[in-house]
């Protein structure tokens, strides 16, 4: 345990562990020292001279952020030559700024607006910024940087080297710096993956989203927090609403979102979306009432004889729950199918069951990687920036791709199979494992599979036998993970194999899939063909895009787009987004967390089109509420996996509580405080959640 | 700037060694230092340019005072130190009332011909750039010879009159 260390702060006291900054210390007292280039999370430049502080004895101010805490110092964060300081700062820059507060659309959440009514400022000091050479906006997609507004504090430079490409930097010198890309070429043509971890940090107008401009004033923002449902990685994204519109997505306490969370928001309020259901009539599709087209549905699939149903990996468990429940309780069928390239779960049902799963905060604090796929770090932003604050902690990371990619760029190990090969080299790194006595023989199942290991020839993937040794000398010992973009079967039961080989059971298996809910197939009796089904019905699945064109008499499709497999159907029904509905998902690292109706949405929820479809049928669902299709949904999975883990918030050992979202805590800046947050305001889910905690 | 007598007044002392500061110390990684040093430069070419304002030397003040504190590294400090070591020299607020004093400043200094050396010889009309010499070259045998004089609100206070004059008749006034 580090040492205390107490000193006095404005004249109180306070105690905090040895290497502690000053500002972290006057935070921890309630004191705030303003600053503009600090940020909670990025390595303290000390640039801004903002945060200047006087402590007794010393000649010179010291820069709270950087400056360790001393034991007996006597800080004063407000003294009258430190506000000087301040204020002076403030002047100067206001001269550099264009000060047009009326237009800007950070007015409201700019930190320099903040600090100059806090101390009273005198703007026109050092004379008012006067439009020059300067763009106002560089051009840049999704993204405007006007330089008129920077004021070089230098935040999005070091937010771009930790999270992203690290493409930003001051460029030029001395009086003519300012912070662009190398050669100021635009951003796209410069590395930019486009996640906007920019835009979060900078504390002025500089850098704000496009489609956000003049949509709404900072202060309208209703904010609502939700799990961005861009793929399994589970990112929390805060949805800002504007007069009951998205203008903007930003990440939750992770503080990252890839491009995808930050920006693909805008099929949410696609005009193309569907918002009233669809029937057949002759060859063309009709909008009719929910009342028809559901009598129609009703009618169709209990006329049809055998039905069978398909739902995708985007929807949440309980309308997953709900989906197969009507199927089986209305239509009298068991035959529903998980689709949308869902990951193949009997490859783990071996192996620790959801409890295996691995969640980003697993790589991060591994000690081995073993990355296998390729385009992992290009489709899975999220995973790759794990990785990469993995390596700089010191793992060793191998990586499988039969291409150069930037994950190899930093791997300890590199190998490249043949195309398609990457599960026979995984067989080989086992069979090297064992072979090499490096597997962990206490470990559950090792002992019984070690005689059939020794057996195995070692099959040919293209690597060198060496390569492979040493891979599996790598691999052997320390907290190790296996992250894959691969999903196929083989190669994810390989994996699972070697990592029981190395005695790795927990939070150690991370698939990667671009869906928000892959692992919900646990809440469905598995098995699903369709075969010579004659009626089918298809929730948030476009089986003929996957190419798997339904051969069915009748046809229900539930989606958000008239889908090409909706365009065959007989009824359309429209379905709720992922960001728009309350429920829980299978998240990342196998636990069950719940998310909130982030967007707005006019149509009912998923669950309650599927419990009214089943009162249309005359065989009613036994749920009243979403909350008792959440008790179901909770009990099925714990049902299918004993081992499911329930980890509770602080990440202490198993529990059976939910993961309730509004006991996150926002990140700065601060301003997020004062913007109302509606943390499931609406969404009645988190008060349940609530209750299941309490009970 | 400087006049053919190679004289330097503290003005523009100090605007040349904040202009050295920027072209070659600062880095410009910190905020204050370089905005200061850009204010601060555009408020010495303005005071030594006629057109500073008694709020700039309040200014100036503020930037030798503060930058000090605000600075981080020892060349920001030492920049805002010259500049108050500068600013303590009474010729800055002079030069706000509009008096160089020391020839230095072209636009505020202003020269006159001094009748009781003047030749008439008219050199220095024709080397005025701005028309700004009024007189007639001397014609003996005439009644109404007109004297030279520097008209003071045409004159820039270049000195090319001064330079011209082969019979050292021109003097600075201010």
């Amino acid at each position: 345990m580090a040492k205390e260390i107490t000193l006095h702060i404005d004249g109180q006291p306070v105690t905090v562990p040895e290497g502690t900054k000053i500002l972290q210390a006057a935070e921890s007292i309630g004191i705030e020292i303003p600053r503009l280039c600090y940020f909670e999370g990025l390595p303290a430049s000390g640039s801004c001279r903002l945060c200047l502080v006087e402590i007794e004895g010393q000649s010179r101010l010291a820069v709270s952020c950087t400056q360790r805490v001393k034991e007996g110092m006597a800080v004063l964060t407000a003294s009258d030559r430190v506000l000087r300081s301040r204020r002076f700062i403030l002047e100067l820059i206001w001269s550099t700024h264009d000060g047009d507060c009326t237009t800007c659309e950070k007015a409201g959440a700019c930190d320099l607006q903040r600090y100059t009514y806090d101390l009273d400022v005198d703007k026109e000091k050092y004379g008012l910024y006067a439009p020059d050479e300067i763009p106002s906006d560089l051009g840049d997609p999704l993204l405007e940087r006007n330089l008129r507004l920077c004021i070089l504090c230098g935040r999005c430079i070091r937010a771009c080297r930790e999270k992203s490409q690290g493409i930003l930097d001051f460029m030029e010198r001395g009086m003519s710096t300012i912070v662009t890309t190398s050669l100021n070429r635009p951003l796209a043509e410069s590395g930019c993956d486009f996640c906007g971890s920019c835009i979060e940090v900078c504390p002025v107008g500089c850098l704000v989203e496009r489609d956000r401009k003049l949509r709404g004033r900072e202060w309208e923002f209703e904010s609502v927090e939700t799990l961005c449902g861009h793929c399994n990685l589970g990112c929390t994204q805060v949805i800002d609403l504007a007069h009951g519109e998205i203008v903007r997505t930003r990440p939750g306490a992770d503080g990252y979102l890839c491009v995808r969370g930050k920006f693909g928001w805008d099929y949410l309020s696609s005009d193309d979306r569907l918002t009233a259901p669809l029937v057949r009539n002759g060859d063309s599709l009709q909008e009719t009432t929910w009342a028809e087209a559901l009598a129609r549905a009703a009618e169709g699939l209990a006329g049809a004889g055998s039905v069978a149903g398909l739902v995708g990996p985007n929807v949440t468990n309980e309308t997953v729950k709900a989906f197969g429940e009507l199927l089986a309780t209305s239509f009298g069928s068991q035959d529903v199918g998980f689709t949308g390239g869902g990951v193949p779960f009997g490859a783990l049902s071996t192996f620790g069951g959801l409890k295996a799963l691995a969640g980003v905060g697993d790589v991060e604090k591994a000690k081995k990687i073993l990355a296998i796929g390729p385009s992992l770090a290009e489709g899975f932003p999220r995973a790759r920036l794990a990785i990469k604050r993995a390596v700089d902690a010191g793992a060793k990371l191998i990586v499988v791709d039969p291409n150069e990619s930037e994950l190899a760029a930093i791997a300890t190990l590199h190998l490249k199979p043949k195309a398609g090969a990457e599960a026979a080299l995984l067989t080989a790194i086992g069979k090297a494992l064992v072979d090499g006595d490096l597997h962990n023989a206490e470990a559950e199942g090792v002992a019984e599979a070690i005689p059939a290991i020794r057996e195995l020839g070692v099959p040919d993937a293209g690597v060198s036998p060496e390569a492979i040794a040493e891979a599996a000398k790598l691999f052997a010992k320390g907290k190790g993970v296996v992250v894959s973009s691969a999903l196929t079967c083989d190669v994810l039961s390989r994996s699972a194999g070697l990592l029981m080989l190395t005695g790795r059971k927990k939070g150690a298996l991370l698939p990667l899939h671009p869906s928000a809910n892959p692992w919900a197939g646990v809440l469905l009796s598995a098995g699903a063909s369709g075969d010579g089904a004659k009626g089918i019905y298809a929730l948030g699945t476009d089986p003929v895009a996957a190419g798997e064109p339904p051969n069915a008499d009748f046809l229900v499709v539930q989606d958000l787009f008239l889908t090409k497999t909706a365009e065959m159907a007989d009824v359309v029904l429209p379905l709720r987004a992922f960001a728009e509905e309350e429920g829980t998902v299978v998240g990342a690292g196998g636990k069950l967390i719940a998310v909130n109706a982030a967007a707005p949405s006019d149509l009912p929820a998923n669950w309650q089109i599927l419990a009214d479809l089943a009162d249309a049928a005359g065989k009613p669902l036994p749920y009243k509420s979403i909350r008792d299709v959440r008790a179901a949904a909770k009990e099925t999975i714990s049902a299918v996996k004993g081992s499911l883990a329930f980890p509770s918030m602080n990440g202490a050992g198993d529990s059976e509580e939910l993961r309730p979202y509004e006991r996150f805590e926002l990140p700065e800046p601060s301003w997020v405080a004062r913007s109302q947050i509606r943390r499931g305001g609406s969404a009645a889910g988190v008060s349940e959640a609530k209750e299941e905690v309490a009970a | 700037m400087s006049t053919a007598t190679e004289v330097i007044c503290a003005p523009q002392q100090a605007l040349e060694a904040l202009r050295a500061f920027a072209a070659d110390g600062m880095c410009g990684r910190c905020i204050p230092c370089p905005i200061a040093t850009r204010q601060s430069i555009a408020m010495l070419e303005r005071i030594t340019s006629g057109e500073g304002e008694a709020v700039d030397l309040d200014r100036l003040t503020r930037v030798s005072t503060e930058l000090i504190d605000a600075a981080r590294c020892p060349k920001g400090e030492e920049a805002a130190k010259k500049l108050g070591e500068a600013l303590a020299s009474p010729e800055f607020a002079r030069h706000v009332e509009g008096i160089c004093g020391s020839g230095a400043c072209a636009a505020l200094t202003r020269y006159r011909v001094i009748p009781e050396r003047c030749t008439m010889c008219g050199a220095c009309q024709e080397a005025c750039p701005r028309d700004a010499i009024e007189g007639d070259p001397f014609i003996a045998w005439r009644g109404d010879n007109k004297p030279y004089v520097i008209r003071l609100e045409k004159c820039d206070g270049c000195a090319k009159c001064v330079a011209a004059c082969p019979a050292d008749a021109i003097e600075r006034v201010t």
